[in-house]
């Protein structure tokens, strides 16, 4: 029954989103697309492992969608997005001090925050506003204030996730970081400065506290402990490769009653159940999804949004990455979601909302929600009057203008 | 602005890593995917698998743990051409040519069964040895077929590579079975 009203939920979300779009004369669905595919795969998921589940499931891709769509509108317009940069900045610093401070480990992950009955991850939602925060400082390039204080938040999130245990997304804002701070600086060397920053302080915190290093002591050896250390990795490469090209079928697969399959082994779970070719289709979703915002980025409406756009994907890059490859055991098993796919509301709600970014860097006629149709050439606008509508080309030529400084 | 739409392809360095990534698991998968799929099958289930002659001898078994032969010197020397072994080194032999299938792994549709699988030959393993020992190392084959249902009953080859031959025959990739070689091959020899 519930398998039946997911799935039903899920094609009515798509069916009110094509028409929504249809009536405002939208007609560009690429990243709709991508997102609701997995989002499908996603539910397939959270069928098998968690099928009591499925009513608050429902819920939370609504909810998702709505995020979506709201936030993709808040994005039209720069000055709004430029006028909440530091209460976002406060709100996501605020989440994650309280993580820090009340959070206790459930099942050994501390990254979870109870609130009246639900449980949630404050890292999932402060990566949308980590990269809300990080693209919107961009717009003045090169001045030094808005830079250290880019600098020293970044820090405040990745060592909140250090002592909250979190390493993978710590990793992921990481990443995220690098790619911002290369968009802004174009600097490669500035790269590897922070590479070999992060490298020193890794080295640092191993060798004051070794117990870190031993959580990643069994990468590459995973067979060699398969009932201790790789007890997750060994179980998630033999149920995935039991699965064959085509699976077992939905729901029929015996990995999804090893804790956490459904999050951290989730590609597996696919593999198993679906098959490889479907598990690779959902990377490659995702990898479209990369090329698509490179694409859209490059004919962006203005730095904010190409940088957001960029920084987004980096994120959900990197999740699929650590995800994927962690639970195989060609890299280190850190424990981070799949975009969309793995189940667990903050992550799915986070994904939506970093789409959103995706979506506001496109800016083909009548193709994205989150841009505004009417669009005010700059050659015929006295720069005196610039309307809300002109900044976004204020903001172009103000990127050009620094740089050339 | 033209300047960071450029840098925008920094992202594609992540996209070019997940690729790399995804191809070494699947070359990886080509690799050790039987392996992997049948590790905690064959672990937790018990699953293994027997290859028995006609009369139920056991002629090969094999488990998660240990992969065992007949006990029996004789028998194992004289069925060492239709058994085969577990590392390949005959390609003609029954463990080699349907491992895949007496494992119950596939590349493409995964695992196809869980429960232990047993598999019985028609060859007569006492038929065997005495065809062995009646050939006393001189350079030949037995083929013994019931010809009323086609059924083989006994393939022997002689002599039985020795470690010399084996050692070549590793180094060219396959070893001596006079009787599947012309003008001895079982087809020809039974339309005789």
């Amino acid at each position: 029954m519930g398998i039946g009203v997911a799935f039903a939920a899920l094609i009515l979300m798509q069916w009110l989103c094509y028409n929504s779009m249809r009536i405002i004369d939208r007609s560009g669905f690429e990243v709709e697309t991508i997102a609701f595919y997995l989002t499908s795969l996603g539910v397939s998921v959270a069928v098998s492992s968690t099928p009591e589940d499925m009513y608050k499931h429902i819920l939370l891709m609504l909810a998702s969608l709505l995020l979506f769509l709201l936030f993709g509108w808040w994005l039209r317009s720069l000055r709004r997005t430029e006028a909440m940069r530091i209460p976002f900045a406060i709100l996501a610093l605020g989440l994650l001090a309280l993580n820090v401070a009340t959070s206790e480990a459930v099942l050994g992950a501390r990254n979870w925050l109870q609130f009246g009955g639900y449980s949630f991850q404050p890292s999932e939602l402060v990566k949308v506003a980590y990269v809300y925060v990080g693209a919107s400082t961009l717009d003045r390039l090169y001045r030094r204030k808005n830079l250290f204080s880019f600098i020293v938040f970044s820090a405040a999130c990745v060592m909140a996730l250090a002592l909250i245990g979190d390493f993978g997304t710590a990793l992921v804002f990481f990443v995220c970081f690098l790619i911002i701070s290369f968009m802004r600086s174009g600097s490669i060397a500035t790269v590897f400065l922070a590479v070999s920053g992060a490298g020193l302080a890794g080295f640092l915190a191993v060798s004051v506290k070794p117990y870190i290093a031993q959580r990643f002591a069994s990468w590459g050896h995973v067979w060699e402990d398969v009932y201790d250390k790789g007890y997750q990795q060994t179980r998630a490469m033999s149920a995935a490769a039991s699965g064959g090209l085509f699976g077992k079928g939905a729901g029929q697969g015996w990995l999804k009653d090893i804790f956490a399959a459904d999050t951290d082994m989730v590609f597996a779970v696919i593999c198993e159940e679906l098959g490889l070719i479907i598990a690779i289709c959902m990377v490659l979703a995702v990898l479209t999804l990369a090329f698509f915002a490179v694409r859209t980025a490059r004919h962006g409406r203005s730095a904010y949004n190409a940088i957001a756009a960029c920084a987004s994907t980096a994120i959900l890059l990197t999740q699929l990455g650590l995800n994927v490859f962690g639970s195989l055991d060609i890299l280190p098993f850190t424990g981070v979601t799949f975009p969309f796919v793995s189940r667990g509301g903050s992550s799915l709600l986070s994904c939506w909302m970093l789409m959103a970014f995706i979506k506001g860097a496109d800016n083909r006629k009548g193709s994205s929600f989150a841009v505004r149709a009417a669009r005010v050439n700059p050659a015929q606008t006295d720069p005196a009057q610039y309307s809300e509508r002109g900044r976004d080309y204020l903001y172009a030529r103000s990127d050009d203008e620094e740089a050339q400084e | 602005m033209k300047k960071i739409n450029r840098r925008a392809f920094s992202v594609l360095i992540i996209a070019l890593a997940v690729i790399f990534g995804l191809g070494v698991y699947v070359l990886r998968y080509v690799d050790h995917g039987q392996d992997w799929a049948l590790y905690f099958s064959r672990a937790n289930s018990g699953s293994t698998g027997e290859l028995t002659d006609r009369n139920g001898q056991m002629l090969a078994s094999f488990s998660a743990t240990e992969n065992l032969f007949s006990e029996d010197t004789e028998a194992r020397i004289a069925n060492y051409h239709v058994t085969g072994d577990y590392w390949g080194r005959t390609g003609t032999g029954v463990l080699s040519s349907f491992w895949n299938d007496m494992q119950g792994f596939d590349l493409l549709t995964g695992t196809t069964k869980a429960e232990s699988s047993s598999w019985q030959l028609n060859i007569d393993s006492e038929l065997s040895k005495a065809a062995y020992r009646a050939l006393d190392g001189r350079n030949g084959a037995v083929l013994l077929a019931d010809y009323t249902t086609g059924e083989l009953l006994c393939m022997v080859s002689s002599p039985l590579s020795t470690r010399r031959t084996l050692r070549l025959s590793r180094r060219r990739g396959r070893i001596s079975t006079a009787a599947f070689r012309p003008p001895l091959s079982p087809a020809q020899s039974l339309s005789w």
